[in-house]
């Protein structure tokens, strides 16, 4: 206080509207925008929530053109729109759920936030392995994880044939995987846990640990492959679909895995109609008519298999790496794994698998 | 006429400041009373397998980005302002620009370009073969680079504004006393700026702490990557909520090393009469270093990465696959201004209220509510996000239990839900800009205006408001910057049909179609572009 | 009608004191001095006059309005109309001069009004200057221009003249005061010089920890301290008992003033340095210990016969060495001061 600080020698400003004034009037436009905003979900509309992204808004578009029903949508992660369900309750917006992984979709059903169909259309359209006993959900479309190698640097007869084989000392050093917080990893983890039990699930996981280079995405793991920084690796098979559409001298090719016991792990996007849905014969109309006749446009340009086996997988993939009828898929249900995810991350976490 | 006990205190600004405070705790609060009853069994196992190699992680993250940004921001800041070399002033403002990209963009833009598969390492291998070391990007190095790169202009800010304001006398006497401009600038000028230097840490410590997505590209295990696990991966809400009390232990833990550095002084982000340091021009081979130094931050940190954003987004609309620059392209940008422009103006009277109640309410309750939202910047994005909705709907239900029915408005999520997530998590950045703004106006200015029949209400928008005009501008830059960039909330609490550009980004990002995300990616940064020129034109105005 | 009414009031910080059961009133046209060394409570009198704090005990009048009775009545600061001026000016910094004291104005033309005032206070060329392109002085104008402009029905000034230098100071005081004159605008100053107190005050109360110790007019509180503390706040004051001041002064001039009865011998007395003169005689009995060079006279410092010590000015022209003996005495028509003490 003794020593002035010159409180005036700020300078002096132009004179212009009071700022008060002008904070006023964007607060005024702000709560006329929140009031013509608020009022959304309602009406003739059917409202998703989903955490597919690629390519939905055209399947939601062919819909509506073709049936008129209206659709409105919310994309997003899997786990955090199930949140979201589940604490709204009663007062969701949604209608029909639909997830890129089968452990969310089993979660919504323990949780109740299904309700259960009956539905011959979607019974008929897709196999019983791909869809929930008591019908509370579907699936819509198939994510093969499998075995990926750079030609060059391992003839045909050297590619490991198994998720298995790939935790033999000799992988160490040539092997690429992703981290375990991705969905994908962890229901394959699941998966080794349903068929082997917890102890060597846990064996060949700290297999894979010790061989592997650690990548945070698959298309990472396939570029690498393609450097040659590593032999082989693990990824889903619609990122190589995607890489081979892009440059066809792409440098990684594709085994099925465990095609000599159980088949390939094969991970499901699906969707269900939700228990509070307001409009559940509507949504359950769009359920089928995803199963059915948009099976089609919901893979287009994505490379994943239709879960119908009536309708043909695109042309690259067919050509590439074969149709549903060329390999053998894991039958082991996405209900079983979806369950053990919990139980795949604690196994990863104990395994030191990154 | 009967008036209130204390004709000072008025009770109107006591109670706002308190209802600001539970509006802003209630929601997290909610979230955390599981950890009351704690589950033994989840904490053992956490604790036996990755908890130890998190707390690592961590904690050199932490301290590598604190530390990074010091060195970056107050190292630049002081060049900058010291010296004059070739490119000073522009590099002056574009030392700046690194604050509109968000993280998140700059992780996969680094990991593209210099990690294992990216066209460095690429070029490197064929000089020097297949098996050349090359420092791993891949790492806690590579996360402290990029989130360096990205946050250090908070610490560069207030950094500068400190040395402009009150630095410069001190530095001159102590020129004038014979210390050279080194040691000047250690004995004198960083006792002084300190203060600054350690708030714009703290910023940069929070930001990192709360980031779950963008160490993951990384493959650095935080406590707030673990969170995520637990909760979107075991399904565990509770036990997310418990582990997610290690976060609040860590922001806690920087708030406490903040006011240890701070020590007893204070920190002013406008105001004060310095006429700033006067700068030395620089000879010989300093003066080009100098412009090296700059010019490679801002490339490495700006330029560059916009330009490989902008090739790719080039080669994308040229592919014929390309995304179509399509229809929803300005909704999602007015969607976006929409939000940012709601959010600010809520942050902005809150804070402002918040730092007027201390002036004229209960100092005790009104001080205590101030630190009390800081809450909301120590707790990642979707956990502010789900805590909302929880409060939400608690509020439906208690609203229909007396009878009103507000259907829709409060569970689908609207504009005034987002708008008050954000406001949540990014209140106390702003808050702390006003404060010191207002913390510049003297108590003798307030008890002028009030004797001159001005009332509270008055006096802040006559005299505290156009007084700490330059504050309120940059609490409004920093909390729109952020609100612009914000990725997890928007996920989740935005209405149906309300997309926005980082929502877009997510969209591809998520699918690993990070070259089709280039155009939203770019569009971010030239919307955040327009308040960081702004907030720059205003700083280079007063320099 | 009193302007102002301080009855017992009593201002707590916590446990801190800091007003202390203080009574004042001021008259409808007085200017009233607070004066008191830092931290005696003066500034929180002042704010809780202007209702920046509230009281503890005792009530506050302002006029025929009640303003704090203590307990829950309490007038806001914005409705008691009383004018504020203070060290640092507190002049808003991005207003204009005009709009400065326009501020406040609200039952007449605002403009009219702020021009009228920057006539009073001389500033009619400043009207669109910003406080940061005036001198210190005319900051202080502008300030009181602005407390004034509202018509205030008291103006409480806070060290007004502090801030300014001394070649100022006394100038600016003058101005302000033939300001306030004019306006007929009753005010309480506070500060701690006890020249501003006593060239400015119709009276002047004198505070120490909180309470008042004296009230009077300028001239009885200076020449008429009640204890050692007002004694020397005032002004240079020398202490003795009664018993030695009349053997070191020889015989008292009892002709002008006589204390009301013999004081007790130990009876504490002071001096001020105008009371004391002396002569130069190598058998006196003082001694010359120090001598001070004050431009336009010399302050000595003698010690007396019974070991205390008195100062006494003398002219320029009359230089005594230290160490110089002398016989002292009390001026003609001075005596000194029997105090309560």
């Amino acid at each position: 206080m003794h020593h002035s600080s010159h409180p005036n020698d700020v300078p002096p400003p132009r004179r212009r509207r009071p700022i008060g004034r002008r904070v006023a009037l964007g607060a005024l436009a702000a709560a006329a925008a929140l009031v013509a905003t608020s009022c959304g979900g309602g009406g003739d509309t059917l409202v998703v929530y989903s955490g597919r992204h690629y390519n939905i808004e055209a399947a939601f578009e062919q819909y509506t053109e073709e049936t008129g029903v209206e659709l409105e949508f919310l994309t997003g992660n899997d786990a955090e729109l199930r949140e979201k369900l589940a604490v709204e309750g009663d007062e969701t917006p949604a209608d029909v759920y639909i997830t890129v992984d089968a452990g969310n979709l089993a979660a919504a059903a323990e949780q109740g936030l299904f309700q259960p169909l009956e539905s011959d259309v979607l019974q008929s359209a897709i196999p019983a392995e791909l869809s929930d006993s008591e019908g509370r959900w579907y699936g819509l479309t198939l994510r093969a994880r499998t075995i990926v190698y750079n030609p060059d640097l391992l003839a045909a007869d050297e590619v490991p044939t198994t998720y298995e084989e790939l935790a033999e000392p000799e992988w160490d050093g040539r092997l690429c995987m992703r981290n375990a917080s991705n969905v994908y990893q962890q229901s394959l983890v699941a998966s080794l846990i349903a068929h082997h039990g917890e102890d060597e699930a846990l064996r060949i996981v700290r297999g894979w640990a010790d061989n592997a280079e650690i990548f945070s995405n698959d298309v990472l793991i396939l570029e690498a492959i393609n450097d040659g920084l590593c032999e082989v690796g693990v990824t889903n098979h619609y990122y190589l679909g995607r890489e081979l559409d892009e440059n066809p001298e792409f440098n990684v090719a594709l085994a099925w895995a465990n095609q000599d016991d159980r088949g390939v792990h094969v991970n499901i996007s699906g969707g269900g109609v939700t228990a509070a849905a307001d409009k559940p014969d509507e949504a359950q109309a769009f359920l089928e008519w995803l199963a059915t006749d948009g099976q089609e446009v919901l893979v287009a340009g994505n490379h994943e298999y239709p879960a119908n086996p009536d309708v043909p997988a695109d042309p690259l993939i067919a050509t590439e790496f074969g149709t549903l009828d060329d390999f053998v898929r894991d039958p082991l249900e996405a209900t079983v794994f979806g369950a053990l995810n919990p139980d795949a991350i604690r196994l990863m976490d104990e395994a030191g698998y990154g | 006429m009967l008036a209130p006990r204390r004709p000072t205190s008025r009770a109107g600004w006591t109670w706002s400041a308190a209802l600001a405070a539970v509006l802003v705790v209630v929601p997290v609060a909610m979230l955390a009373t599981s950890v009351l009853r704690p589950d033994t069994q989840l904490w053992r196992d956490q604790w036996r397998t990755r908890l130890p190699g998190e707390l690592v992680d961590t904690t050199l993250l932490l301290v590598g980005v604190g530390a990074g940004s010091i060195v970056l921001g107050a190292g630049l800041a002081w060049l900058v302002s010291a010296y004059r070399f070739p490119g000073s002033r522009v590099f002056g403002w574009m030392l700046i620009l690194p604050l509109a990209i968000p993280s998140y963009i700059l992780g996969f833009l680094t990991l593209s370009t210099f990690g294992r598969t990216g066209p460095v390492q690429d070029q490197w291998r064929d000089w020097f073969g297949l098996d050349a070391w090359f420092p791993r990007i891949e790492s806690v190095g590579g996360a402290v680079i990029a989130f360096t790169l990205v946050l250090y202009p908070y610490v560069y800010l207030l950094t500068r504004a400190a040395l402009r304001d009150q630095a410069a006398g001190a530095y001159h006497a102590a020129r004038i006393l014979g210390a050279g401009p080194t040691e000047a600038a250690r004995r004198v000028v960083f006792p002084l700026v300190r203060p600054a230097v350690a708030a714009g840490a703290a910023v940069v410590m929070m930001e990192t702490l709360t980031d779950f997505a963008t160490v993951q590209y990384f493959g650095v295990d935080t406590v707030s990557v673990g969170v995520f696990n637990i909760w979107r991966g075991q399904y565990d809400r509770d036990g997310a909520s418990e582990i997610a009390t290690l976060v609040l232990g860590f922001a806690l833990l920087v708030i406490g090393l903040e006011r240890v550095a701070r020590g007893r002084a204070r920190f002013g982000q406008s105001g004060g009469a310095g006429a700033g340091i006067t700068a030395r021009t620089l000879e010989g081979w300093r003066r080009w270093a100098a412009t090296g130094v700059c010019g490679a931050v801002v490339f490495v940190a700006f330029i560059g990465p916009v330009l490989r954003l902008s090739a790719w987004a080039i080669a994308e609309q040229r592919s014929d696959r390309g995304t179509p620059l399509v229809d929803q392209y300005p909704e999602y940008l007015m969607n976006s201004l929409q939000i940012v422009v709601i959010t600010v103006t809520i942050c902005l009277v809150v804070a402002i209220v918040l730092a007027n109640a201390q002036r004229f309410g209960n100092p005790a309750v009104t001080r205590l509510s101030s630190r009390a939202v800081a809450v909301g910047y120590a707790v990642p994005g979707p956990v502010v996000g789900i805590g909302v909705l929880l409060a939400m709907v608690a509020a439906d239900d208690a609203l229909e239990a007396i009878g009103l029915n507000l259907p829709g408005v409060v569970a689908t999520g609207s504009l005034l839900v987002l708008a008050y997530a954000y406001a949540i998590r990014f209140l106390a950045p702003g808050l702390g800009a006003i404060e010191s703004g207002i913390g510049q106006v003297s108590e003798e200015m307030t008890a002028s205006a009030r004797s001159l029949g001005a009332t509270p209400l008055q006096t802040v928008r006559r005299v505290h408001v156009p007084l700490s005009r330059a504050s309120i501008a940059s609490a409004a830059v920093l909390v729109g910057v952020d609100a612009l960039k914000e990725l997890p909330i928007v996920l989740l609490l935005r209405p149906l049909g309300f997309d926005t550009l980082p929502v877009w980004v997510y969209d591809l990002a998520s699918e690993s179609r990070f070259q089709q995300a280039a155009l939203p990616a770019l569009s971010i940064i030239a919307v955040a572009l327009v308040p960081v020129a702004l907030l720059t034109r205003g700083l280079d105005r007063r320099v | 009608m009193h302007a102002l009414e301080l009855a017992h009031v009593t201002k707590r910080f916590g446990d801190v004191v800091a007003v202390d059961d203080v009574s004042l009133t001021l008259g409808e046209h007085e200017v009233l001095a607070l004066v008191g060394p830092s931290g005696c409570g003066k500034s929180t009198l002042l704010r809780a006059i202007a209702g920046l704090h509230s009281i503890d005990a005792g009530t506050i009048a302002l006029g025929r309005q009640m303003v704090d009775d203590g307990h829950h009545h309490v007038v806001a600061p914005e409705r008691r109309r009383v004018g504020l001026v203070f060290q640092e000016h507190a002049l808003f910094p991005h207003l204009t001069v005009a709009d400065n004291i326009a501020f406040g104005v609200r039952a007449e033309p605002a403009p009219a009004r702020a021009a009228e005032m920057l006539e009073l206070v001389g500033m009619e060329r400043y009207a669109d200057r910003y406080p940061h392109e005036l001198s210190g002085g005319e900051r202080q104008r502008v300030a009181l221009a602005r407390a004034l402009a509202p018509r205030p029905a008291l103006m409480l000034l806070d060290e007004p003249f502090a801030s300014l230098d001394t070649n100022l100071r006394a100038r600016v005081r003058d101005d302000v005061m033939d300001i306030l004159r004019s306006t007929g605008t009753p005010a309480v100053f506070v500060t701690h010089d006890q020249h501003d107190a006593l060239a400015i005050g119709d009276r002047v109360a004198v505070l120490k920890a909180g309470a008042v110790v004296q009230v009077g007019d300028p001239v009885e509180v200076f020449h008429q301290p009640v204890d050692r503390f007002v004694a020397s706040f005032l002004g240079e004051a020398d202490f003795s008992t009664w018993q030695a001041v009349t053997s070191d002064f020889g015989p008292l001039d009892r002709t002008t003033s006589l204390p009301p009865g013999e004081p007790a011998p130990d009876a504490t007395v002071m001096t001020r340095p105008d009371d004391v003169t002396f002569v130069a005689a190598d058998d006196g009995a003082a001694v010359v210990e120090h001598a001070e060079f004050r431009g336009t006279e010399w302050c000595y410092t003698l010690r007396l016969p019974s070991g205390t010590r008195a100062r006494s000015l003398r002219s320029h022209l009359e230089r005594v060495d230290v160490g110089q003996r002398v016989r002292a005495s009390l001026n003609p028509g001075h005596l000194p001061v029997v105090l309560r003490d």
